[in-house]
């Protein structure tokens, strides 16, 4: 497990690292697949399974076939040209990165969140009993679980995801159709 | 046995890559493909105190995150389809105005 997470660590940092280095976007998205392939596997060292199988069918199969089909539209090939406004806004741009860095690091490292202990609602064992009643002791990250809370608890924000997800559908047929000339 | 700040600062650290590329990028796909990296370090974050704290309501969270980021993406990528279809170019310098 603490070899899982070393290794993992490890090849998100370096293809996170390398989707805002490379030069040409194809090779951007596919660093991007394997950096959300990493955060699948820390999902199942979190005990988060359903999240895990999510990730990868959501996001490294939807949304970055999108992401690909997009740069395959749009001029194969094309490299960021002209005068770079940016170019000297990069340094500054480091110095700020690492900045947020420290900042986080000072967060993350300060004592402040060292006294987070669990409560006990949910299980870690592995196992997924059938979750009481009153939404509490099932299975962490456990389909049952999670479908329990959903239809439970969390039955109006599930319900407007729907909605925003229909939105999102009306919204990007209206923005795809070419206007009427 | 993996102390949860390991995961924090995995988060950390990919928030930050994150930031750093949408600030020194031109191309909008691969600024999109930044905030969709940062998207996911918080979802870590939230994923690994929800295991920390034996709590449901992170993990609740991050499938909310992700329907969010789905429907973002649809929406950001059909605006650049169009806006390409409208001048030829998608160089994040060249849309300064929001006029069509």
């Amino acid at each position: 497990m603490i070899i899982a997470f070393w290794v993992t660590a490890v090849i998100a940092i370096l293809s996170g690292l390398n989707v805002i280095l490379q030069r040409n976007p194809i090779y951007s998205a596919l660093f991007l697949v394997a950096n959300f392939l990493c955060l699948a596997v820390f999902y199942l060292l979190l005990n988060a399974q359903f999240l895990a199988a999510v990730q990868i069918i959501v996001y490294a199969g939807a949304i970055m076939v999108l992401f690909l089909f997009v740069l395959t539209l749009l001029s194969p090939g094309r490299e960021e040209a002209g005068d770079d406004v940016l170019a000297r806004l990069r340094l500054p741009a480091l110095g700020l990165g690492i900045a947020l860095a420290a900042l986080l690091g000072i967060v993350v490292g300060g004592n402040n969140l060292h006294g987070l202990h669990g409560t006990g609602d949910f299980t870690v064992d592995g196992a997924c009993p059938v979750p009481r009643p009153d939404h509490t002791g099932g299975g962490l990250g456990c389909v049952n679980t999670i479908g329990d809370l959903l239809f439970s608890r969390y039955l109006f924000p599930f319900e407007v995801t729907s909605f925003l997800l229909l939105l999102a559908m009306l919204g990007a047929v209206v923005l795809a159709k070419r206007k009427a000339s | 046995m993996i102390p949860y700040s390991a995961y924090l600062v995995v988060g950390a650290i990919m928030f930050t890559i994150g930031t750093v590329g949408v600030l020194i990028r031109r191309d909008p796909l691969i600024i999109f493909m930044s905030v969709e990296m940062m998207l996911n370090a918080v979802n870590l974050t939230l994923v690994a105190i929800s295991r920390q704290l034996r709590s449901m309501d992170g993990q609740i969270f991050v499938f909310f995150v992700m329907t969010v980021a789905a429907a973002e993406v649809v929406i950001g990528l059909a605006i650049i389809v169009a806006i390409f279809r409208s001048r030829d170019s998608i160089d994040v310098d060249a849309i300064s105005s929001m006029r069509g």
